[in-house]
């Protein structure tokens, strides 16, 4: 008898719950829309980026370097059309890799190198848009700022990966690039992610504002949804960067933290201001077509 | 109106839910023991206190299951019997990592709207458990990518099974990361101490405490050093947060401790509040820490670098420490960003003897040997 007034009332629930759902998504309702998939890969020059594979003659040091984590947040993608104009990418929400606006890719597939990872891998961010012809993509490196600076263990996923955790500034790491190099092999890392960041008013409130946030906008104006992939190049990521060094009393790499040198080459490179420097273009994502021969996955 | 029918239905769904479960759990509201005069910690509606939560957070808090290695708990760099510190100068990780700071004592954390050394953002026990666990600049407990392995160990173990299910009797898995430090959190809020013998003193028993400390309270409260305006109040902190307590207070302070470019500069990485917002302003700002047990915290200030009380005293008779040579050199009493209560004064000998008394009196015997705060674990070794 109770066993049906629960049956009853779940059922009540999930039929409230779908028309909610329903209502959501039927909003754009005039023509129809599709699903999108937007391919990433990660090299190091033209060699995909994987684990336990040593790549020679990397930044400005010419070093030897292995990976031994790569992942990142992508957010706020938005395909473009021919006339200049553009649409968001509604991602679907799959509650691993996918929330609400927010994406993680997960180049490292905790194998050799990368003990510390997860098996499951991620080249893909996937979404809605309306039908129509789009030419270009443009996404943000990054954690929308009112997810960042919430209590991650109360964050679904993909935001309660502790790898990810940038606990000790109130925030995520938005991008982490971990390398063992032949000049510092005990690691020598690029953690990106907001810094600067003053608190609220009361001690349940977030951050309110981070003086630096240090997300990453990346356009890419020619890129066919349908064909081509965003291709994350290592090599030009650490291009002007001295791998083999650390800046005493600083963080090994660059962790963000606007007194260590060590950031300055890595932020050109992602078009982020450091320093004296001022932000430009990024020069780390591109777009890549495989050849016809190649099977996109 | 539909939305309240779907309301009450759901509601319904639950109870039966829960009646359905193994057995009716309740949670036992935690009951302070106070001691005279203090307030009632202000605890976040989020996690509410109960005796359960306690007892497991005590639990996990001793636990070394909780680092990479099985070697390191919580309990590793804050001992019961240094008031929750190490008596170290500087902490050291599980992998061997030298910490920047000083391991920060957890006497009366209950009472603090903004934790460790000096990180503006950093204002909930629960989000700050986050970084000894999975920080990685320095590695502490060493757990970052580990979670997974830490919630299977704990669920391996008969105790824990029914120390989260009784702590969480609402979840269907309580083996969650946030239990854990919602867990910890509780039990580290119980962690009050307010009984030495300046207390007595203070509610009443003139003989509580000797003549000498009685001088020295009278020197620390006195517009001469100037030390209670940093560390005054019941908790000997003006950084201070309890129940009923309108305004959120926060203070940090250049105490003049570095000057390494005569613009107060302090050597990385330890610069203050200035390592989180990146202000100049906040060079070497730093919260300053209770008082209460200070006898048992030693070696002093954020980065351990004063070994003995007598060096803090003497670093704020000198109005700021003067490093005469080596990279940190420079002449603290000179710094800009100086806080104007550092301003110097001259103790005689007796005084400083005095000062230190009363800094003595603050030692609660029964705080550190409370076997409420000890480890639960000692039987199963």
């Amino acid at each position: 008898m109770s066993r049906t007034r629960v049956s009853l009332a779940g059922i009540a629930v999930w039929l409230f719950a779908g028309a909610t759902l329903v209502t959501a998504q039927s909003t754009p309702a005039a023509g129809g829309d599709r699903t999108v998939t937007i391919h990433f890969e990660a090299t190091v020059g033209d060699a995909p980026a994987a684990c336990g594979r040593t790549y020679s003659d990397v930044g400005r040091s010419g070093s030897s370097v292995t990976i031994t984590d790569f992942r990142l947040y992508v957010m706020a993608v938005r395909l473009m059309r021919a006339d200049g104009t553009d649409v968001p990418v509604a991602l679907s929400v799959d509650d691993l890799w996918q929330q609400d606006d927010v994406a993680l890719l997960d180049f490292e597939d905790g194998t050799q190198t990368c003990a510390n990872g997860t098996p499951e891998t991620r080249y893909i961010v996937e979404g809605r848009v309306p039908d129509g012809q789009y030419t270009g993509v443009r996404f943000r490196i990054g954690v929308p700022f009112a997810r960042n600076h919430r209590d991650p263990t109360l964050q679904p996923s993909p935001l309660n990966l502790s790898r990810m955790f940038w606990t000790w500034n109130a925030g995520y790491k938005f991008l982490r690039l971990d390398l063992r190099t032949s000049g510092q092999p005990q690691g020598w890392v690029v953690h990106l992610g907001s810094t600067g960041c003053t608190p609220g008013a009361t001690p349940l409130d977030v951050p309110t504002t981070c003086r630096y946030p240090n997300d990453v906008s990346v356009d890419l104006p020619a890129f066919d949804p349908d064909r081509d992939v965003v291709r994350v190049d290592l090599s030009a990521l650490l291009a002007e960067a001295d791998v083999d060094t650390n800046q005493p009393d600083t963080a090994a790499g660059c962790m963000s933290s606007r007194d260590d040198r060590d950031c300055t080459a890595i932020f050109q490179a992602i078009g982020l201001p450091f320093g004296e420097a001022p932000g430009g273009n990024q020069r780390v994502f591109s777009v890549a077509r495989p050849s016809r021969a190649e099977t996109k996955r | 109106m539909s939305g309240t029918r779907v309301a009450g239905l759901v509601f319904v769904a639950l109870a039966s839910c829960a009646a359905a479960a193994q057995r009716p759990a309740t949670s036992t509201r935690y009951v302070w023991d106070l001691p005279p005069g203090f307030p009632e910690p202000k605890v976040p509606p989020d996690n509410p206190m109960t005796t359960e939560k306690v007892d497991l957070g005590r639990h996990l808090f001793y636990d070394p299951r909780l680092s990479i290695d099985g070697t390191y708990s919580c309990a590793t760099c804050h001992r019961q019997v240094n008031a929750f510190t190490d008596g170290r100068r500087q902490a050291v990780g599980v992998s061997g990592d030298v910490h920047p700071r000083n391991s920060m004592g957890l006497t009366n954390v209950a009472y603090s709207p903004v934790l460790t050394w000096a990180n503006p953002t950093q204002r909930r026990l629960e989000t700050q458990a986050l970084v000894p666990m999975f920080g990685e600049q320095p590695v502490e407990l060493g757990l970052s990518g580990r979670e997974d392995m830490l919630l299977t160990q704990l669920r391996s173990d008969s105790r824990y099974l029914r120390l989260f299910r009784v702590a969480y009797p609402d979840d269907a898995d309580p083996f969650t990361l946030g239990n854990i430090t919602r867990a910890i959190a509780s039990f580290e809020r119980t962690l009050i101490s307010g009984r030495s013998p300046y207390d007595r003193f203070r509610t009443g028993d003139a003989r509580a405490i000797s003549a000498s400390a009685k001088r020295g309270a009278s020197l620390f409260f006195s517009e001469r050093t100037e030390c209670f305006h940093c560390h005054g109040g019941f908790n000997f902190t003006q950084t201070v947060d309890y129940a009923g307590k309108r305004f959120v207070e926060i203070e940090f302070h250049n105490t003049g401790l570095y000057n390494i470019d005569g613009r107060g500069g302090y050597p990385a990485p330890n610069t203050g509040v200035h390592s989180i917002t990146n202000d100049p302003q906040d060079m070497g700002r730093f919260k300053a820490p209770t008082l209460r047990n200070v006898a048992l915290t030693g070696p002093y200030m954020h980065d351990g670098s004063l070994a003995t009380l007598e060096d803090v005293l003497a670093h704020y008779e000198a109005g700021g420490r003067t490093i005469a040579s080596g990279p940190y050199a420079g002449v603290g009493a000179r710094s800009p960003l100086k806080s104007g209560f550092v301003k110097g004064f001259t103790l005689t000998a007796a005084e400083r003897r005095d000062l230190l008394s009363f800094l003595e009196s603050l030692t609660d015997a029964t705080f550190i040997s409370d076997p409420r705060f000890s480890t639960p674990w000692v039987r199963q070794r």
